[in-house]
C-alpha cells in the first residue's frame, strides 16, 4: 500500500450495528438502593457456582435486616467511642532511653519463614486509663533484623490509673491521598500484643520474638500464593465496605437467574431450553448482534468478526508470523501436554492463520484441530485442516477455536497473566514495602487481589467451573498455569506492538502504558518522595528478593526453545526470530535469577541493599515494575475480564469447552446440536460466570470510590480520555484493582 | 497554661507524687516482708535464699594506706574481728549452677555488728529496683532445678545479670570475686557527697574458678541443674573450703569503687546492672579478711546480716518509688524482721536439718 494512501473504511454499516449494540448492551453500575425485602448475600467469599450462599426466605431475610440494624448501630457506637476517646498522636510522659520495651518481629510461617524479620513494621506502645482514654507511650519501627526498642515512660506507664498496657503493630494498610494530593500512609492495626503493667518495672523489657502471621506464602502449591485460613475472619487484606455493599447489589439479580435454571432443570427437566435460558440473562453483545431476520447473515459466526474479536476482543491475542509463511499471522492453542480427561469433552489444539484485511484486521484463512474430534477417536496426533472453502466444518472449526481461545483467555490471560501474576507482587510488596514511598505507589492497585484469587480457587480452578466444563482436569489446569506463570516477567515487558491502525486492543495498551509509564517517573523523581525511596531502599531490596525467590521457574515450550535458542539458551544468530513477536512476552535475551539451581521466569530489580549501591539501571528496573504492575493490575485484568461478558455472554456462539456431541462430526457438529454445546447445568453456570466477572465491578480509577488513587493518575487519564474514545475504550470501566 | 504559671501547684503535685510513691514502697515492701516472715522465716524457717552455706570466723584488717577519701569507721590499720558466710542461691545443692555469696560482719557475733556487708558473684545483679525484685520473685517458678525462666525471657538484663553471677562447680568458694553491685552511701571526712561499691577478691591473684564457659552460657541461665553423670556431692563445695580452713588461714581482698555525687548524675548511677567504668572509677583496697576458723551449721544457720548494720555516712541511699535503683537495699533494709523471725523460729521448732549428702539432686 502506498504511504499516502487511506486503509479502506471496514463496511459502515456493520460498524453501525456494532456501536448501537456495544452501547445498548454497556455495563452500568447504578443500581437501586436495596430494600428490606431484597435477598442477601451471605458475603462476597461465599459466591458459588453451583449455588451461592444467599439468604432469600423470609424469616432470614428478616433476621438479616435486625442483623444489620444491629451492625449499624455497632458501627455508630465504635464511631462514637472513636469520637469520644481519640488515639491522639502525642507521646505522654517523658520516655528515656534507658526504660525500653524490646522485642522482634519475624514471620510466622513454620519452616520457611520463621526467622525472617519484618523490617520497618510500625509499632505503637498504648496504655488506656480506667475512664478510657487512650496513652500513646511511644513509637517505633522495627529494624532490618525486625528487631525494635521503644523508650517509655515507666512512671507515667505505671500510673495507677492505666489500666490496661499494649503494643500495637501496624501494618501500612493501603494509601489514601486527601484532596491536596498529599500521600498519607496508613497505618492499620494488624495486632495487639497484651503487656502485663506489672510487668513493666524499667530497664528492658523484652516481649522476645513475636511471630505474626503475615502475608505468608502458601506451602502447599509452587505458585507464589498467600496463606488465607479463613476467608470471613483470617485474612491478610481485606475488601473495603464499599464493594462488599456493589458485589451484593450487582451479584444477586445474576445469581437468581441462575439459580432459578438449575431449579427447573431439577425440577421441571425439559422446561428450560438454551434460548430460554439465554434470554434470562442480559442482553450481551453477540444476541445483540444477532439478526432479527433469518435469512439475513450474521455477522457474528462471519470471518470478519472472528477475525476481529481475536484482536481486540477478550482474546487480545499475540499474534505471531507464520515462521513458514511470514505473510500469515499465527495463533496457537496448545493443550495436548497437558492432563486432560479425555472421554467427554473436545479439546484438541487449535492453530489458525489469518491473513492482514486491507482495513488491518485479521482474517482467519486456516484452522487445524489437533487431536479427537469425536468420542470415537483416540489418536491425539490426527490433524484436520479446515479453510474457508469448507462450508460448515469451517464454521464449526471457528466455534472450536473461539472456545479454545476463551479457555485460553481466561486462564492465561485473565487469571495467570493478571490475578495470579498479581498476587505474586502483591505479597511481595505487603510483606514488605511499609515506610518506602512505593508502597504508596503500588498498594492501592495492589488491594484485594488475594482474596478475590482465594475465591477463584474454590469457583474457578481446581475443581471449580473449568475443570467441570473442559476437558482439563485440575493438575491439567495446574499444569498450565504454572508454565504460563514461568512467562511471564517485568523486566523489558512493553505491550504488543500494533499490526495496524486497527489494532485497537495494542493501541490502547500502549497509549495507557506510556501514561502509567510517566506517572510511575515522575512518582519516583519527585524529590521527597526519591529521597525517601533511597533511604529506605532495603525495602526493594526484600521486595525484589521475595518476588525473585518465590517465582515458579521460567518456562519455554519445546517448540520455541529449538526454534528460537541456540546451545547458551540465548536467541542465537543461527535462529531467525523475526516472526517471533516479543511484545507481552519475556524477553529471553535476559538471564533469568537463578534460585536453588533453578531459573526463575521473575528478574531481579536490584542488587543493592544500601542507597549507596543504587545504580541508574536499579532505578529504571524500579520504575518498569512498577509501571508492569500497576499496568497488569488495571488495564491487562480490565480487558481480559470486562470483555468476557461481549465474547463467552452467549453459549452457543462460545462457551469455556464443547463435548464431543453425539453426531457423526462430532464436535464439528452445527450450532444446533445441542449435545455440542455445554449442558444446561454448565451454560447457565457459564452465563452466570461472565456475567459475574463482567456486570459486576467496584474500584475504578476515576470514580476512586476509595479515594486511594493518586489524583495524579486520574489526571494523566482524563488527559488521554479523547485518544481512547477514539479507539472505542471508555476510560471509566478501567478498574483500578483486580478484584473480580 | 503551663504548670510554671503555678509554682505552688507545681510543687505541690511533685510532693504528692513522691508521697504517693514512697508511700507504694513502704507498702509494697512491708506486704513482701510480712509474708516473707510468715512463710519463710517462720513456717520454714529458712532464710529467703542462699540457705546453702558455711560460715567462718576471722579477723578483718583496714589498710594502712588507703588511697581514698577516709570515713572515720575506716581506720587505717585497724584491726576487728570478723565472721563470714559464703552461701549459694537458692538449692541445696553445691554441683547445681548458681550465684555463689559471702556475707560479712566486722564483729564476731551472730547478729549485732558495726558494719555488715552482702556480696554476690557476677558485677552485675540480676534485678535492679524493688518492682524488678518482686516480678523476680513472681516468675520463680522452681521445677527440677529450673527456675526464672519466664523472668529471663521478658527482661535480658536480668539474663545478663544471671550469666554474670552463675558459677559451675567452683573449686572453692576463696577463689571467686564478689560484688556488692549495689551502690551505698560514701560520706567521708571531706563531707563530699560520694557513692560507694565493694566488691571481695582473693588477697592473692588467682584464676576465678567456676565461671561460665561458651557451652555453659549456651544453656539458658534459668537451667541451673547438675551435669549429667556429675560426681560432686551436694556438700562438696562447703567441704572444701572447711578443709582448705583446716590447712591454714584463707585471705580475702576488700576493695571498693567511688563515684562522686554530681548534680547531673543519670540515675543510672544507681542501677545495680551496670558496672561502673573502671577507668574512671578504679577499684581501691579497704582491707583484708583473714578467715581461721569454719563454723558448723547451726552456729552458719544462726547468724544473720542486716543492711541496717552499717555506719553513718556508708549506709543506703533513699529510695523515692519501687522503680527507684535504690529501693533494692530500702527492701533489704526492711527485711530485718524476717530475718530476726526465723531465729526465733528456729529458736522454738528446733534447728532446720543439715543438706543430707545424698542422691536427692537438683533440689
Amino acid at each position: 500500500m502506498a504511504k499516502n494512501e487511506k486503509p479502506p473504511k471496514p463496511n459502515l454499516k456493520v460498524r453501525d450495528e456494532y456501536r448501537e449494540c456495544h452501547q445498548r448492551t454497556q455495563i452500568t453500575f447504578r443500581h437501586n438502593q436495596r430494600k428490606i425485602w431484597h435477598p442477601r448475600l451471605r458475603s462476597y467469599n461465599h459466591i458459588e457456582f453451583h449455588r451461592s450462599r444467599t439468604y432469600g426466605g423470609f424469616l432470614a431475610r428478616l433476621g438479616l435486616f435486625f442483623l444489620e440494624i444491629y451492625d449499624g448501630l455497632k458501627k455508630g457506637y465504635q464511631a462514637f467511642h472513636k469520637w469520644l476517646f481519640p488515639q491522639r498522636d502525642k507521646i505522654y510522659g517523658h520516655p528515656s532511653a534507658d526504660t525500653v520495651v524490646s522485642g522482634r518481629i519475624t514471620f510466622g510461617q513454620k519452616q520457611k519463614d520463621l526467622d525472617v524479620p519484618i523490617s520497618n513494621m510500625h509499632l505503637e506502645l498504648w496504655g488506656r486509663a480506667y475512664w478510657g482514654g487512650y496513652r500513646k507511650l511511644s513509637q517505633g519501627v522495627t529494624d532490618r533484623d525486625g528487631r525494635f526498642s521503644l523508650p517509655y515512660d515507666l512512671h507515667y506507664a505505671r500510673r495507677w490509673w492505666m489500666r490496661r498496657i499494649w503494643l500495637g503493630i501496624y501494618h501500612t494498610g493501603h494509601e489514601h491521598f486527601t484532596e491536596r494530593v498529599v500521600r498519607i500512609p496508613d497505618y492499620t492495626l494488624f495486632t495487639k500484643v497484651p503487656i502485663l503493667q506489672g510487668d513493666l518495672v524499667g530497664t528492658e523489657m523484652d516481649l522476645n520474638t513475636i511471630q505474626l502471621f503475615y502475608w505468608e506464602y502458601r506451602q502447599d502449591t509452587p505458585l507464589p500464593r498467600v496463606v488465607i485460613r479463613d476467608h470471613d475472619k483470617d485474612t491478610p487484606d481485606q475488601y473495603s465496605p464499599g464493594r462488599l455493599a456493589a458485589i451484593e447489589k450487582q451479584f444477586i439479580p445474576i445469581e437468581l437467574i441462575k439459580v432459578k435454571h438449575l431449579d427447573m432443570i431439577k425440577f421441571a427437566p425439559g422446561k428450560l431450553t438454551y434460548e430460554k435460558m439465554q434470554a434470562d440473562y442480559p442482553e450481551n453483545l453477540t444476541s445483540c448482534l444477532k439478526p432479527k431476520n433469518p435469512d439475513t447473515p450474521d455477522i457474528t459466526r462471519g470471518d470478519d468478526w472472528f477475525g476481529e474479536r481475536m484482536m481486540n476482543g477478550m482474546y487480545a491475542s499475540d499474534f505471531d508470523r507464520d515462521p513458514r509463511n511470514p505473510d500469515l499471522y499465527w495463533i496457537h492453542y496448545h493443550w495436548n501436554s497437558y492432563d486432560k480427561n479425555p472421554h467427554y469433552y473436545a479439546m484438541p489444539d487449535v492453530d489458525v492463520w489469518f491473513r492482514l484485511k486491507p482495513d488491518g484486521l485479521p482474517l482467519p484463512v486456516r484452522i487445524t484441530l489437533t487431536g479427537p474430534l469425536r468420542a470415537d477417536d483416540s489418536d491425539p496426533r490426527a490433524k484436520h485442516t479446515f479453510t474457508p472453502e469448507d462450508g460448515a466444518k469451517w464454521q464449526a472449526a471457528k466455534r472450536v477455536a473461539r472456545v479454545s481461545g476463551a479457555i485460553y483467555t481466561e486462564v492465561a490471560h485473565h487469571f495467570a497473566g493478571t490475578h495470579l501474576n498479581v498476587e505474586q507482587y502483591a505479597i511481595a510488596a505487603f510483606r514488605n514495602l511499609h515506610l518506602s514511598p512505593i508502597a504508596g505507589l503500588l498498594k492501592s492497585f495492589l488491594r484485594s487481589v488475594v482474596l478475590v484469587n482465594h475465591t477463584a480457587d474454590r469457583i474457578l480452578v481446581g475443581n471449580g467451573y473449568i475443570t467441570s466444563a473442559c476437558a482439563l482436569t485440575p493438575k491439567g489446569l495446574d499444569q498450565v498455569v504454572m508454565n504460563v506463570m514461568g512467562t511471564l516477567d517485568w523486566k523489558h515487558f512493553k505491550p504488543m506492538i500494533p499490526l495496524s491502525e486497527a489494532h485497537v486492543f495494542a493501541k490502547a495498551a500502549n497509549l495507557y502504558w506510556d501514561i502509567v509509564a510517566q506517572y510511575v517517573s515522575d512518582y519516583i523523581e519527585y524529590p521527597p518522595y526519591h529521597e525517601r525511596i533511597l533511604e529506605h531502599w532495603y525495602e526493594v531490596y526484600r521486595f525484589s528478593e521475595d518476588a525473585v525467590n518465590h517465582s515458579v521457574p521460567a518456562f519455554l515450550c519445546n517448540f520455541l526453545r529449538s526454534a528460537l535458542l541456540d546451545k547458551s539458551g540465548k536467541p542465537g544468530p543461527g535462529h531467525s526470530a523475526g516472526w517471533y513477536q516479543t511484545g507481552n512476552r519475556m524477553n529471553l535475551n535476559d538471564d533469568r535469577p537463578v534460585v536453588d539451581g533453578v531459573p526463575r521466569a521473575v528478574s531481579r530489580i536490584t542488587m543493592a541493599k544500601e542507597r549507596e549501591g543504587v545504580t541508574d539501571a536499579d532505578l529504571a528496573n524500579l520504575k518498569q515494575v512498577c509501571t508492569y504492575i500497576i499496568f497488569q493490575a488495571t488495564f491487562g485484568h480490565t480487558w481480559a475480564n470486562s470483555k468476557q461478558y461481549d465474547d463467552i455472554g452467549e453459549v452457543k456462539y462460545c462457551s469455556l469447552g464443547l463435548r464431543f456431541g453425539t453426531g457423526p462430526d462430532g464436535v464439528l457438529g452445527p450450532e444446533s446440536d445441542t449435545s455440542i454445546a455445554p449442558d444446561l447445568t454448565r451454560a447457565t453456570q457459564m452465563m452466570w460466570w461472565s456475567n459475574m466477572l463482567s456486570r459486576t465491578g467496584y474500584g475504578f480509577i476515576t470514580a476512586n470510590e476509595d479515594k486511594d488513587v493518586s489524583p495524579h493518575m486520574i489526571e494523566a487519564l482524563e488527559k488521554h480520555r479523547a485518544a481512547f474514545a477514539d479507539l472505542g475504550f471508555d476510560i471509566d470501566t478501567i478498574q483500578s484493582r483486580t478484584n473480580i | 497554661m503551663s504548670k510554671q504559671s503555678f509554682p505552688l501547684l507545681s510543687a505541690l503535685r511533685t510532693w504528692l507524687v513522691r508521697t504517693g510513691n514512697r508511700f507504694v514502697l513502704w507498702l509494697y515492701t512491708g506486704v513482701f516482708n510480712l509474708l516473707l516472715t510468715i512463710f519463710g522465716s517462720i513456717l520454714a524457717r529458712t532464710r529467703m535464699s542462699h540457705n546453702n552455706g558455711i560460715g567462718a570466723v576471722g579477723s578483718f584488717r583496714f589498710v594502712d594506706n588507703p588511697k581514698f577519701p577516709l570515713h572515720p569507721f575506716f581506720e587505717p590499720g585497724k584491726t576487728m574481728p570478723c565472721r563470714i558466710r559464703h552461701g549459694a542461691a537458692s538449692f541445696h545443692d553445691d554441683a547445681m549452677r548458681a550465684v555463689r555469696s559471702i556475707s560479712i560482719k566486722l564483729a564476731d557475733t551472730r547478729s549485732a555488728s558495726p558494719f555488715d556487708l552482702e556480696l554476690n558473684t557476677g558485677v552485675v545483679a540480676l534485678f535492679w529496683s524493688a518492682a524488678s525484685f518482686l516480678r523476680f520473685a513472681k516468675y520463680k517458678k522452681t521445677m527440677y532445678g529450673i527456675q526464672y525462666h519466664q523472668y529471663y525471657r521478658n527482661y535480658p538484663v536480668g539474663a545478663r545479670g544471671a550469666y554474670a553471677g552463675l558459677r559451675r562447680n567452683p573449686t572453692s568458694f576463696d577463689n571467686l570475686h564478689y560484688y556488692s553491685q549495689t551502690p551505698f552511701w560514701y560520706i567521708a571526712t571531706d563531707n563530699v557527697k560520694r557513692y560507694v561499691k565493694y566488691r571481695v577478691v582473693p588477697a592473692e591473684e588467682v584464676p576465678e574458678s567456676g565461671l561460665l564457659d561458651d557451652y555453659e552460657r549456651l544453656i539458658e541461665p534459668g537451667n541451673q541443674r547438675i551435669l549429667p553423670g556429675e560426681t560432686r556431692s551436694r556438700n562438696y563445695l562447703k567441704e572444701a573450703y572447711a578443709r582448705r580452713l583446716q590447712q591454714g588461714p584463707v585471705f580475702y581482698k576488700v576493695q571498693l569503687q567511688l563515684h562522686t555525687a554530681s548534680d547531673d548524675d543519670s540515675m543510672e548511677i544507681f542501677n545495680c546492672c551496670r558496672e561502673w567504668d573502671e577507668a574512671s572509677h578504679p577499684w581501691m583496697d579497704l582491707g583484708e579478711i583473714r578467715a581461721e576458723r569454719a563454723l558448723d551449721w547451726s552456729e552458719s544457720t544462726l547468724m544473720l546480716f542486716s543492711m541496717n548494720n552499717m555506719p553513718k555516712g556508708l549506709d543506703a541511699l533513699p529510695a523515692y518509688s519501687i522503680f527507684d535503683y535504690n529501693s533494692l537495699n530500702y527492701m533489704r533494709k526492711r527485711s530485718d524482721i524476717a530475718r530476726k523471725a526465723r531465729i526465733f523460729a528456729i529458736k522454738l521448732f528446733g534447728m532446720p536439718p543439715e543438706i543430707p549428702n545424698d542422691d536427692n539432686r537438683n533440689q
